[in-house]
């Protein structure tokens, strides 16, 4: 092995893609093997020629990034796949990563960050665009604690009429509605809901919803 | 063979069903003329309200001109039996004695056949009337034009049969020419009211269900019913014996107009139908505000009054159909230009992000091939330029994200709701909470996945501008057996904490309006629940 990386480009657009070319050219620890302007091509150039690492666009004809990314994963485990892409929502970049892309980088600073992406990768790491990563790291899980249903630990005790208005708030009715079933006041229905709450230690209504349905509260409706 | 056979079969069909349909008009037509000639004034001996001319007329516009065949049999045996009646026969008919009468007085059978010639023309003559004028007859009395037509054209036919009529009479000495012009105005004006009364009564009950008013229930439109009739019955009969009543049937337009505007227009023509009947029936026997003196002043202060309650609630019931056409247009405009937004907003966003992104991202690549190729005092300036391309590659890519975000259609809404909220929660520092169970929201039509998002959109927003103190929000989408429930709710300061005028009418001015209005276009209405330092909820429930 010359301890080159050797890399495979696909993406549809011409002049992206002659840029890339001259990008990888030029930097000397790459090898450029070849290219491909649909996913189709793409898929069989990497069986061909069996790339260290395979630089892809997400939006080609024929076979999108991720499918083709999908498929690369499972046929040619070897290979590791960049994703290229215009999209910078997080949604996007979730969807990348359990198609089993590598690297993840954002067509607007390839110039400046490809290079090190194929470097990472190629090592066995995992890149992912800086300007992302940010929000990676920003999702509830790690700011505000784990959502996860709370049922399990009830030791608390609620009392019959603040259970009955949990219940009917997890199931989506208005205090107003609780007040006219249960023949309370709205004012009691929102102090019962309080308490209630404060005693399951739930912050949010969707928390309530969540406790409701683990616990089985909006099957029986 | 078959086929003829089949074809056969269906015009054996054809034809008894035909002749069934004769046999009914004129068997109604016989039994409404014999109930008719009961219902007389006892010195004139004319009909306040000649109901078979309305219902030959309603038959003639629902079944066309071949029901004329039937009202001419129904009215030559309601005319011979009157003749034979009259002459002395007794009220229950024996065939033979009618045999012989018929066969003393042939004259009688001519005249009474000139007089069913005068009645069927009437009704073929409105028929053909109203189609020449009217543009579409398909929802009978749902516009003001076809109304002003039906209710213009009703003298005009009812003078062929009066003509016809009185002229025959004349003609075979069967009435004096002095009495000529009374008998042809009580005759005009008796099937004029009919026509008024009776026949926008069946046709309306013929068509029930294809008027697409507001389904008020059943029971409502009996109660009020119920109400006009006592009423009525107060006014002309003398239940209950309050005198202001039987002075006065103005009073009863009040309940007339109420029975109107709340419910359908099949209720309003038998509300007319009942009053008139209710009318004529007192007034026969002597009771109500319209008995004189005079029977003929009685008759024609009946007339008049039947006359104009009819034409009135006939023309309300027309102006409400139209108002309720123009709003029913008018929003569906607004759901055609709320979509033409949509899909103007998406080819933008489609076109800011894909081409001109794309775009973008070829140059700053470029640029940074040619730093190989320049001295040190360049790359720095080219560095430059790539900075300021990758700011508006930003700002790029968010006016399209905030447009219409591509991923509602590629990925799904549930996971661009999950993306957008918690890039709200970022951008904010407000803990914000999404959760959906029970329904895959792709199932669902664009319209409605369009309208989801624009919602919660919208009142994210509305809490970062007006319930700044909201430390947590839960969005919660929660599937149901026949609908979705969506909850936005806040614990920001609620309403009245900007109890303001201005604060509220900005709160409701903008945000709320705005929801209400994409809601309302698919049908849905908005619950807002606010409690003083407690926060805000909303609530819609949308059928899926």
């Amino acid at each position: 092995m010359s301890g080159k990386s050797r890399v495979v480009l696909a993406d549809d657009h011409p002049i992206f893609l002659t840029g890339l070319r001259s990008l990888i050219r030029a930097t000397d620890d790459l090898e450029f093997l070849g290219d491909a302007s649909t996913g189709l091509a793409a898929f069989k150039l990497i069986g061909e020629k069996r790339p260290d690492v395979a630089v892809v666009d997400v939006s080609m004809p024929e076979l999108n990034g991720i499918i083709l990314c999908r498929r690369v994963a499972a046929e040619y485990p070897l290979v590791r796949v960049i994703l290229l892409t215009l999209h910078e929502d997080r949604a996007y970049l979730d969807q990348a990563l359990q198609a089993g892309a590598r690297g993840y980088v954002l067509k607007r600073s390839a110039g400046e960050t490809l290079v090190h992406a194929i470097r990472a990768v190629a090592g066995g790491g995992l890149y992912i665009d800086p300007s992302l990563v940010g929000r990676v790291f920003d999702s509830s899980r790690d700011l505000f604690g784990p959502r996860a249903a709370k049922g399990e630990v009830e030791l608390v005790e609620l009392t019959v009429r603040e259970a009955e208005v949990l219940k009917l708030a997890a199931r989506g009715f208005a205090n107003k509605e609780i007040a006219r079933k249960l023949d309370v006041s709205m004012k009691s229905v929102e102090t019962y809901k309080a308490r209630g709450v404060r005693k399951l230690s739930l912050t949010s209504r969707a928390d309530l919803v969540r406790y409701a349905s683990a616990k089985g509260w909006l099957a029986d409706i | 063979m078959t086929t003829s056979a089949s074809a056969r079969s269906a015009l054996t069909v054809n034809i008894l069903q035909r002749t069934g349909e004769t046999f009914a008009v004129a068997l109604i037509y016989y039994a409404l003329a014999r109930i008719g000639l009961q219902l007389q004034l006892a010195q004139s001996q004319a009909s306040p309200v000649w109901a078979p001319s309305g219902f030959a007329f309603a038959s003639v516009l629902l079944l066309g001109y071949r029901a004329g065949g039937g009202v001419f049999i129904g009215a030559l045996c309601a005319n011979l039996v009157d003749f034979y009646v009259k002459n002395g026969g007794g009220e229950y008919i024996e065939i033979n004695s009618f045999v012989e009468s018929v066969t003393k007085y042939p004259n009688h059978v001519l005249l009474s056949a000139l007089i069913a010639v005068g009645n069927t023309l009437e009704a073929e003559t409105g028929y053909y009337l109203l189609r020449r004028f009217t543009r579409t007859w398909s929802l009978p009395f749902s516009s003001i034009r076809d109304v002003l037509v039906f209710c213009g054209i009703t003298p005009v036919m009812c003078a062929v049969s009066s003509t016809i009529g009185v002229t025959s009479l004349a003609a075979m000495n069967a009435l004096s020419m002095t009495l000529f012009q009374p008998v042809w105005l009580t005759w005009w004006l008796g099937d004029i009211t009919g026509i008024l009364i009776v026949s926008p009564f069946i046709i309306t009950w013929w068509h029930i269900g294809r008027f697409n008013f507001e389904v008020t229930s059943v029971s409502a439109s009996a109660l009020s019913l119920v109400v006009l009739f006592l009423f009525s019955a107060m006014t002309f009969n003398e239940w209950f014996d309050v005198s202001l009543f039987r002075k006065a049937a103005y009073l009863l337009f009040p309940i007339l107009l109420f029975v109107t505007f709340r419910h359908s227009i099949e209720t309003a023509t038998l509300a007319i139908f009942v009053t008139s009947a209710l009318a004529v029936f007192g007034t026969i026997h002597g009771r109500g505000p319209f008995v004189r003196e005079d029977q003929n002043e009685s008759l024609l202060l009946l007339q008049g009054f039947v006359s104009v309650i009819s034409v009135t609630v006939l023309f309300l019931t027309a102006a409400i159909s139209e108002r309720r056409r123009a709003l029913e247009a008018a929003i569906d405009a607004r759901r055609r230009l709320m979509q033409a937004q949509e899909n103007e907003r998406l080819r933008l966003a489609r076109e800011l992000h894909d081409q001109t992104g794309q775009s973008l991202a070829t140059v700053m690549l470029e640029l940074k091939d040619l730093e190989l190729f320049i001295v040190a005092d360049g790359r720095s300036r080219l560095a430059l330029m790539r900075n300021k391309l990758e700011q508006m590659g930003k700002a790029l890519h968010h006016v399209a994200w905030e447009l219409r975000p591509a991923s509602i259609d590629e990925l799904g809404l549930e996971s661009t709701l999950a993306n957008y909220v918690s890039e709200w929660r970022a951008q904010f520092a407000i803990d914000c909470d999404f959760h959906c169970q029970n329904i895959s929201l792709d199932d669902l039509t664009d319209e409605v996945r369009t309208t989801i998002y624009r919602v919660i959109q919208e009142a994210l927003t509305n809490i970062t501008k007006h319930a700044s103190s909201a430390t947590v929000v839960s969005v919660i989408i929660n599937g149901e057996s026949e609908a979705l429930q969506l909850i936005i709710e806040d614990n920001g300061g609620g309403f009245e904490a900007r109890s303001t005028p201005e604060g509220r009418q900005n709160r409701d001015g903008l945000g709320l309006i705005g929801m209400r209005e994409r809601l309302s276009l698919i049908g849905v209405t908005l619950v807002v629940e606010s409690l003083v330092g407690t926060g805000t909820t909303i609530f819609a429930r949308i059928p899926v």
